[in-house]
């Protein structure tokens, strides 16, 4: 670094001051993105990176900016304080990195440039008392392995159940030779570990230092629930793995029917309300809210079952209490919420009271799907009719013409 | 005479460039959003475009020529991304039938981003954290949103994990 033993002494003695740091109340906030630069590995490869300090919370600050861990000595940067005031929402930091004519070691190296938050005002070599906050963007360069090796990731675009779950199977080689033929393997597990399928790639070849995809797709004809895939990947004869878990669907318990049994008006009301867990996993702690509403809007009651834990695709019952003592005949509004795994799926129940029976009818979901109209294309909704009186004006015309002509 | 039959011309070139710009527009579907090598920290962008109201597939991929795009089919003109997206650069279009649009590319970062307030920090980016701090020994990672206590004399670093 140009001025790296410089920024090395600072560093040092803004480390010494934190060691020695008397009270400070820290509020801070300051980040970077991007967090990482990747680079593959070119005797003497020359390049500059800008990355961006984000002033988070808006406030006066000076970034000090300093690199640090093993490739630190081939980084430069023109200056080493950012300053920040309230205004700024952030601004772009530019070093430079020159990587020597060789690095025998195969992996990944590193440097950290790291930018710590100091109070405005502040400056090199001023002596400030304070404990740091600092976040670091991180330059990996990636020095491929000799022959034959590669790296893997897997996404999963999931699908619900009877829909297409795609698989991608992502094929880093940081080798020196290329590949000449990979392909996966991935099986699906449920969720006991037992084996629903498994799945065959196509073959494809991926040259040294570049990326390849398998794209393996699925139909999910399975419940609802959490699955787990493991991608078998094969090289040239080289084996690697690669795993995730998965959902199909969404994780969801369906009210079935609601009952009151035995009811006298006046006492209590007993709700059997019945559920079914959608999900291939145990649903823990479900309970039921009652709220009961007249017919004018008014709240008259509010009560809630005790939590039950429903196994996989299992119904269940949740008994609530309604104490009916000065409840009128007639009908009652009910909203009844289901909690479970940290959410909640309402129903509206009617409720016809009665001296000696309480009867529900479960309306059905309330909420409206509304569909935005899109706008036409630009200019479409002007150019239809337009086009249209232009071709009538040229019809007219034409008439015209010939009516001249005779 | 001859005044009318220009005029007639004109009219009929204008009808031509109009019927050429109608069509353009039926088999174009115009992108609205992102722009065209946007760069963004949101995982889970929103993608949008204008044209008919209708059914279309958005097709994205991280190879410019979509040899293995991941695909949505959408009713609407608008698609937020159901998981969250690697970090990386992609490439997106959209189709109807016979109509596509443009190819855009649209770049994700990672966003390392920590607040402090007395003696807890939390992670406010998009990217799980390591954190360095004296009172933490070995490798400690915060998710995102997550947040962890800490001397408020604590010297604290976070990078991405």
């Amino acid at each position: 670094m140009s001025r790296q033993s410089r920024l090395n002494g600072l560093a040092l003695m803004l480390a010494l001051l934190a060691m020695f740091s008397a009270a400070a109340v820290n509020a801070a906030a300051i980040g970077v993105t991007p967090g990482r630069t990747t680079v593959d590995f070119e005797p003497n490869l020359e390049k500059s990176v800008t990355f961006t300090i984000i002033n988070n919370d808006h406030k006066s600050f000076n970034a000090f900016v300093y690199a640090e861990d093993e490739l630190k000595d081939y980084i430069t940067a023109e200056k080493t304080i950012v300053e920040f005031r309230e205004t700024d929402d952030s601004k772009p930091f530019t070093y430079k990195f020159k990587l020597p004519e060789k690095m025998e070691k195969p992996g990944d190296h590193w440097a950290k440039i790291v930018v710590m938050e100091m109070p405005a005002g502040a400056s090199e070599g001023e002596q400030v008392v304070m404990a740091t906050t600092a976040v670091v963007h991180q330059l990996k360069v990636r020095v491929p392995y000799p022959g034959k090796y590669a790296e893997f990731d897997m996404v999963v675009q999931e699908a619900g159940p009877g829909a297409t779950a795609t698989f991608f199977v992502k094929i880093f080689n940081l080798g020196t030779e290329d590949i000449y033929k990979a392909f996966a393997t991935v099986d699906i597990l449920g969720p006991t570990n037992e084996k629903i399928a498994t799945l065959e790639s196509e073959e494809i070849a991926i040259e040294s230092k570049k990326g390849g995809e398998l794209v393996i797709p699925w139909k999910a004809d399975v419940n609802p629930g959490t699955y787990h895939a493991v991608a078998t990947v094969n090289y040239d004869g080289k084996v690697g793995s690669v795993e995730k878990n998965f959902g199909v669907g969404a994780l969801r318990l369906e009210l079935l029917d609601v009952k009151v049994r035995n009811f006298a008006l006046g006492g209590i009301a007993k709700f059997e309300i019945s559920v079914e867990n959608k999900w291939n996993q145990r649903v823990d702690g479900v309970y039921a809210e009652v709220v009961m509403s007249n017919e004018k809007g008014d709240q008259v009651a509010s009560f809630k079952s005790a939590s039950v834990d429903i196994d996989p695709l299992q119904r269940s019952a949740l008994y609530a209490y309604w104490d009916t003592q000065g409840v009128a005949k007639g009908t009652y509004d009910a909203k009844l919420i289901l909690h479970y795994a940290g959410k909640t799926t309402e129903k509206l129940l009617k409720t016809y009271v009665s001296l000696e029976s309480i009867e529900t009818e479960i309306v059905g979901v309330t909420a409206k799907v509304i569909t935005a109209r899109g706008a036409a294309g630009p200019g479409a909704d002007v150019l239809v009719p337009l086009v249209l009186i232009l071709v009538f004006i040229n019809v007219g015309w034409f008439f015209y013409f010939r009516r001249k002509k005779k | 005479m001859n005044r009318a039959k220009m005029s007639f011309a004109a009219v009929n070139l204008l009808v031509i460039g109009l019927l050429s710009v109608l069509l353009v527009n039926l088999i174009t579907v115009p992108l609205t959003y992102p722009k065209h090598k946007d760069y963004t920290t949101e995982r889970q962008p929103e993608f949008a475009w204008g044209g008919m109201q209708g059914e279309y597939v958005l097709f994205i991929d991280d190879d410019q020529k979509f040899k293995t795009p991941a695909t949505a089919e959408v009713s609407g003109n608008s698609y937020k991304m159901a998981n969250a997206l690697d970090f990386g650069t992609y490439y997106w279009k959209v189709q109807s039938g016979l109509a596509s649009s443009e190819v855009r590319k649209l770049t994700i970062g990672s966003s390392v981003i920590l607040s402090r307030s007395g003696n807890e920090v939390k992670n406010d980016g998009n990217a799980e954290l390591s954190i360095h701090a004296p009172s933490i020994t070995g490798a400690f990672v915060l998710g995102i949103n997550e947040s962890v206590e800490i001397g408020e004399r604590e010297n604290v670093t976070a990078e991405q994990a």
